[in-house]
């Protein structure tokens, strides 16, 4: 049964589909260019539960390095950056009504 | 420095953590074997592995204590959600089956006409705690299998736990309320007198068995006026509890 609850964006969800927008990033990348607001403890829960909802895709990035495991790498799907980018324009929206009221 | 975490991963599988390992050991011990590999001084690389360590404890406890609520929350009260339909579609078996088996149990006791109504009714929470599990879980299974394809096991299973739960309540908790009367009394008073048993410590069948002997034992061959040979019987029985 498909599910007819709206697609939600928290925070931190809109602060990694910001940073994935133009490239594919790796968990730890993520933290170092978020500037401290993405945390190592958090953020593959996070991750986990955007690619659960369909935000993000990751693939194993075989050729990274040869430490044995392979990184995973993260990007955007395209329903990840629709939820954002309505997120962003609900947002606006919002701001000018609170400005006008 | 190959082998970090391995033990972790191998943990995890064997716990059956599937989705802890996946979304969080994995990929942030690929992380850290990275961040190990690239630290050049021992001490950068000591310092990168404490902190993907760190990382990765409180990583596992976010995800331990949010992904129950959310599996929670999905499978109950979401739209669609399979939880309660499953409940829903298990309730008309599980109720045909509580009123077979309360049936079925109280038919021992309907010949006993010093018995009312009242007093059978008593047995039914007890009843009901074996019973009520065994209807659910046959009727969820029911359900199951009427719902997936390949789906019949689930009824074997549900039958399985009925019969396991019948002969435990029927056998195995009758036989060791007993031995834990006998064994509190011989370790109480330090004598070894085999104990009579009790109402409590009898299977429905012996308790039966054991009315009617006292029913017959202590019925007079004549009944006396003011006091039937119900009232007699049924005092006697009841003080041997």
């Amino acid at each position: 049964m498909r599910s007819t609850k709206l697609p939600t964006l928290s925070g931190t969800e809109s602060l990694i589909l910001d940073l994935l927008r133009s490239e594919e990033m790796y968990g730890l990348q993520l933290v170092t260019e978020s500037d401290g607001a993405l945390k190592r403890g958090t953020v593959y829960v996070t991750l986990g539960r955007m690619e659960e909802k369909g935000y993000l895709e990751s693939s194993a990035d075989e050729n990274a390095d040869h430490s044995g495991l392979p990184r995973r790498k993260y990007r955007a799907t395209a329903l990840g950056t629709r939820v954002r980018d309505a997120w962003s324009l609900m947002a606006a929206h919002l701001s000018s009504v609170r400005r006008h009221a | 420095m190959r082998d970090h975490g391995e033990p972790l991963v191998r943990l995890t599988s064997l716990l059956g953590l599937t989705g802890l390992r996946d979304s969080v050991v994995v990929p942030a011990l690929a992380d850290l074997r990275h961040e190990c590999a690239e630290a050049r001084p021992c001490a950068a690389r000591t310092w990168a592995t404490l902190r993907g360590y760190w990382s990765i404890l409180s990583a596992s406890l976010v995800f331990a204590s949010v992904q129950p609520a959310r599996s929670l929350r999905e499978d109950w009260s979401t739209v669609g959600a399979p939880g309660p339909r499953l409940l829903r579609q298990a309730l008309p078996p599980a109720l045909v089956l509580i009123a077979l088996l309360l049936v079925i149990s109280l038919s021992n006791w309907s010949g006993d006409q010093r018995l009312g109504l009242g007093i059978m009714a008593l047995l039914i929470p007890g009843l009901m705690a074996a019973g009520l599990p065994q209807a659910i879980a046959i009727g969820v299974a029911w359900t199951l299998s009427r719902s997936r394809s390949g789906g019949r096991g689930a009824i074997g299973v549900g039958l399985l736990v009925a019969v396991f739960s019948f002969v435990f309540f029927e056998g195995v908790v009758v036989e060791a309320n007993q031995a834990y009367r006998q064994a509190a009394f011989n370790a109480a008073t330090g004598r070894h007198t085999p104990l009579p048993r009790g109402s409590r410590e009898m299977a429905f069948a012996d308790l039966t068995v054991a009315a009617n002997s006292a029913s017959v034992a202590a019925c007079p061959i004549k009944p006396t006026a003011g006091c039937s040979c119900a009232q007699s019987s049924s005092a006697e029985f009841l003080n041997t509890e």
